[in-house]
């Protein structure tokens, strides 16, 4: 019963609390881009005046006079303006009190200067200032900006309240009628924690909804008699000045206003808050948030303990995956990492571009090798092609180095070794250089028993196998130093009663050494598989993907994009995907193995 | 006339994903990248110099604080290493977590403006004075769409660098490289009498700039099949496969290793090449030959121009600024220069008679004079792996120059579209 009522407590004072931020920042936005509208169009319909001014020849002075009677005659004398010419770095006119002009700008206006480069051609609208919106538009002569003119609006446009006190009253009052319910009902009671918060959430983006379509076309009404007004006193004054301007009269659409406040996000925001509410009601309500707190004060020093590494695993390994994971949906890239996660969010676009990539080039045009099928299938048979050599190798090594009674065995143990405790990039270097068509080892090599020399880089088997001898190399003193270890733990007893029994040699090795090596030869190949699927050194160094990228794998590709192509959201898509196929094949092997151990057991 | 809504989104949403996805942090730390970061008691100058440059930018730094003392704040220089360097600057300073300036090439200049909030326009404190103190040309690297956003401080070029002993006097055209390449050639036992990257389209961009070519146009539209840029790749392609000049698959070590054998008389490098020349050759530098076959115009290599950034929303600009001009003008850039070792970008370094007089520096600066700055367009890192790949593509004779750069043009031109649909929000 407590508990069901603190659910229901906590759970809208999330809601609510969450919902009243996200109206006042609605409110508060909404309010900022109308004003913001109405000093762009000043902005921009002053520019034009000046532009036009300018090339007729008129002097700054005078452009500074005509820009005042403007705002005189559409009774905007509040706004604040500023002409800034961009030669002699110039304020020529300003109607701010204690700023005269004309005079050269000062250090620290700068960014009055630096803004009119950094203005496109039809204006900009500014972050808000202190004392209102902020606007300015670029004065053009001869398609270059000379100057411009900044607008800082002091009267403000604002609105009504997304959510009116009658409509926040019956939601208390509904609240209260719930509430009641779930004290008297208390089965009913937990479940509340998850209705409630989803209800209030409901509502409140029905009547935003609501609101919003009855008021956004009276506030568009009143910006368009704004920008009118100034709109045609800009033609009043430019008449006078025997100026001639072209153009329409300046016209807000609803965009303006649709752009304010998206009322469909606000909907999704207000109910993902709710989510967000039932799910903290559901916590408490069912009980799952007494044992948590249970759990943690049962055993402090435990947790305490774990503490440090829960915290480092959070911060160095889940954030960010989950950074990556959520940049997936997004359409990231060098330009537009700047704005905002909803400008930039694309859903499922980039998985659909990645999958459904059916581009195989043909018709005339060259294979198209950047295909993600393409380059799948060439990670698939790298790992599997690569996994078999290495173990092969390995296991071949490990059986010669456990033959009884060799001489220097530890000697050619830690030669074999030798190229695991190089690091691999260089290893990838020097097989690099070994593959050169005239100067490289193997093609002498060839050369010296009468051969052909091969241009490895040249088309795809060649310069496939150059990744795979590599590979080869670096990859098999692991699986031999394991197969080692386990064959030494072989009970040499089998062998013997084998013997005895009359087993070849041959099926003593199928029968008695392999199995027992499977135990520890298995792990050792699911994480080789992991490790050559993603084995970016070997390929980026070696072959480099050629030809024509051909070669590339899977992470090599993904790398490509992101700092090649700088497309970071796509990239982070195409990781990904990587991880998933090594998620369905890790369930997949867990299974397998979990599988084989059972019957061993 | 309807007015495009302003780029931030609208806050509700953001919040949505903020609030809902964990990301709340994120997002202030992007909120408050605009604001004015906090003053230090000193500049922070970032830069990747090791050795001699280091004491050299070192003692500049000391010297101006010196000179300054009292008046304003003394420099502190920072190294970092160069590989992390750019994308430390990215990922900083928009953040407020970056130096006060840093030191650079100007190749990544454009992506810096183009996502904001990283470097500053100084336009307003270069006077006409300041102007005329660099080499003619270097500030248009430090330039994007009319905006200037840094001051040079030294180039790099490729040139030619050739074995005395091999080469008496170096050649004036190519076609004069290629008779004295042939008699020095013979590839079966490994000799070349000219060798360079020639699949590397930053050496190769000399030639394609010379026959008029290269990677885009003034209007900053990409002409990579421009037939200019076709005859330049066959010209090359002549020299590979029909007159069997060039080595197969020239990596740049291979390049130098052939140099220090003495089994290649010329090589096309910079000035970073002759750190690994063999000490006892007896090298020379010369300007790179006129194409005979494009009526004796000049190759025109690509040069990388470091230069000092003024990082966005340092404490105080002007301040900043004045280390800058200091490092960029002719104290700091004879100090640099002459301990440093650097081509400077200042014509003041050059009024010294050791500098002035050095031939492997007049050498360099001679090449400098001809060759173009690289673009620093953001979309030109969209080049290079396509453009190294069509080169493969047609020295090899896969297929004609051509279809290779046409196929490249259609792989650039998708990438950059696909770069610039991100950007379609608009920034205001």
């Amino acid at each position: 019963m407590k508990r069901n009522l603190s659910a229901i407590f906590f759970a809208l004072l999330m809601v609510i609390s969450g919902a009243v931020f996200f109206l006042q920042q609605a409110a508060q936005h909404r309010d900022e881009a109308a004003s913001g509208a109405v000093a762009l169009v000043t902005a921009s319909d002053l520019a034009k005046l000046g532009s036009a001014g300018l090339t007729a020849g008129l002097s700054d002075q005078t452009i500074g006079v005509m820009m005042a009677d403007v705002l005189k005659r559409s009774g905007r004398d509040g706004d604040r303006y500023r002409l800034v010419m961009r030669n002699g770095k110039q304020l020529a006119a300003s109607n701010w009190p204690g700023e005269a002009a004309p005079r050269p700008l000062n250090l620290n206006e700068k960014p009055l200067y630096d803004l009119i480069l950094g203005l496109p051609m039809e204006g900009a609208k500014l972050k808000p200032e202190a004392l209102g919106a902020h606007a300015a538009a670029p004065l053009v002569v001869a398609g270059q900006r000379v100057g411009m003119v900044e607008i800082v609006q002091t009267s403000k446009t604002s609105g009504p309240a997304l959510i009116s006190p009658l409509q926040w009253g019956a939601i208390g009052l509904g609240i209260l009628v719930l509430a009641g319910l779930a004290l008297v009902q208390p089965k009913l009671g937990a479940w509340a924690g998850l209705a409630l918060p989803l209800g209030v959430a409901f509502v409140l983006g029905q009547f935003t909804g609501a609101n919003l379509a009855t008021t956004s076309q009276l506030l568009l009404d009143n910006l368009n008699s704004t920008a009118r007004a100034v709109d045609e006193a800009m033609r009043a004054v430019a008449a006078s000045n025997g100026l001639t301007l072209a153009g329409d009269v300046a016209r807000l659409d609803s965009a303006v206003v649709a752009g304010a406040v998206d009322g469909a996000a606000l909907n999704t925001s207000l109910l993902f808050l709710g989510g967000l509410g039932a799910l903290i009601g559901g916590f408490i309500s069912f009980g799952a948030a007494s044992a948590t707190w249970r759990a943690l004060t049962e055993n402090p020093t435990a947790y305490a303990y774990v503490a440090p590494a829960l915290i480092g695993m959070l911060a160095l390994a889940f954030f960010p995956f989950f950074y990556g994971f959520i940049l997936s949906f997004t359409d990231t890239t060098l330009l537009n990492q700047g704005a905002s996660w909803s400008d930039r969010w694309v859903g499922f676009a980039n998985y659909a571009s990645i999958l459904g990539d059916f581009n195989f080039g043909g018709n005339g045009a060259a294979f198209n090798y950047q295909n993600f099928y393409w380059t799948l299938g060439v990670t698939i048979v790298w790992t599997v092609s690569n996994v078999v050599l290495g173990v092969a190798i390995g296991l071949g090594m490990a059986l010669l180095l456990n033959i009884k009674g060799l001489r220097g065995v530890a000697i050619y143990r830690t030669l074999l070794i030798l190229p695991w405790a190089i690091p691999n990039y260089i290893t990838a270097l020097t097989w690099k250089g070994m593959f050169h068509p005239q100067f490289g080892a193997i093609n002498q090599a060839i050369q010296a028993f009468g051969g052909q020399p091969v241009q490895w880089f040249d088309s795809v088997g060649p310069s496939f196998i150059t990744g795979l001898a590599t590979n080869a190399w670096l990859s098999f003193p692991f699986m031999m130093v394991v197969a080692l270890g386990a064959l030494q733990a072989v009970d040499e007893d089998m062998y013997e009663a084998a013997r005895i029994d009359g087993a070849s040699p041959w099926q003593q090795f199928w029968l008695i050494t392999l199995p027992s090596l499977r135990p520890a030869l298995l792990p050792a190949i699911i994480v080789s598989v992991v490790w050559t699927f993603n084995m970016f050194n070997v390929i980026y160094l070696v072959s480099a993907g050629q030809p024509s990228g051909a070669n590339e794998i899977l992470v090599t590709r993904a790398y490509r994009i992101a700092f090649e192509e700088y497309r970071y959201g796509y990239a982070a898509a195409y990781s990904v995907v990587i991880f998933l196929i090594l998620l369905i094949y890790g369930v997949f092997q867990i299974r397998a193995t979990s599988a084989t151990e059972a019957n061993n057991k | 006339m309807a007015w495009r809504t302003s780029h931030g989104g609208s806050p509700t949403k953001r919040s949505f994903l903020a609030a809902g996805l964990g990301l709340s942090g994120t997002a202030i730390l992007a909120a408050c990248g605009k604001s004015g970061g906090p003053k230090r008691d000193a500049l922070v100058v970032w830069h990747s110099y090791r050795g001699r440059e280091k004491a050299a930018l070192e003692e500049v730094a000391a010297l101006y604080s010196a000179q300054v003392a009292g008046k304003a704040r003394p420099v502190r220089c920072v190294g970092v290493p160069n590989d992390a360097f750019a994308d430390k600057i990215s990922a900083a300073v928009p953040r407020n977590k970056g130096p006060d300036l840093f030191i650079f090439s100007h190749d990544r200049m454009g992506g810096w403006v183009e996502s904001g909030n990283t470097v500053a326009a100084i336009d307003f404190f270069l006077s006409e004075q300041d102007r005329q103190g660099f080499l003619p040309g270097m500030l248009d690297a430090t330039t994007y769409k009319g905006v200037t956003y840094a001051l040079p401080l030294n180039f790099k070029s490729a040139a030619l660098i050739y074995n005395k002993r091999l080469v008496p006097s170096p050649p004036r055209t190519t076609k004069e490289l290629v008779e004295i390449a042939t008699k020095l050639t013979d590839k079966a036992r490994g000799r070349f009498g000219f060798a360079y990257a020639y699949d590397d389209y930053f050496f190769h961009a000399g030639i394609a700039n010379g026959f008029g070519g290269g990677a885009f146009n003034a209007a900053g539209d990409l002409i990579l099949n421009d037939p200019a840029n076709v005859a330049a790749s066959d010209l090359v392609r002549r020299w590979r496969s029909e007159l069997n000049l060039l080595p197969d698959d020239p990596a740049n070590s291979l390049v130098t290793a052939l140099f220090n054998e003495e089994r290649a008389a010329m090589v096309m490098s910079g000035p970073w090449f002759l750190g690994e020349a063999a000490k006892d050759i007896d090298l020379g530098i010369a300007v790179l030959p006129m194409i005979s076959e494009a009526n004796n115009q000049p190759m025109r290599p690509w040069m990388t121009i470091e230069a000092i950034y003024l990082a966005a929303g340092t404490a105080d600009e002007h301040e900043a600024w004045q280390f800058a001009k200091f490092l960029a003008g002719p104290q700091g850039s004879t100090i640099m220069a002459q301990k440093g070792g650097q081509l400077s970008a200042s014509e003041a370094a050059y009024r010294v008679p050791a500098i002035a007089n050095d031939p492997i520096i007049s050498a360099f600066k001679a090449q400098g004079a001809l060759a173009v700055p690289m673009p620093n367009l953001p979309e030109m890192t969209l080049v290079w792996s396509p453009a190294d790949k069509a080169m493969k593509r047609f020295t090899k004779m896969e297929t004609t120059s051509q279809s290779a750069w046409n196929d490249c043009q259609a792989e650039v031109q998708a990438a950059i579209n696909a770069l610039r649909a991100s950007q379609a929000g608009g920034r205001a």
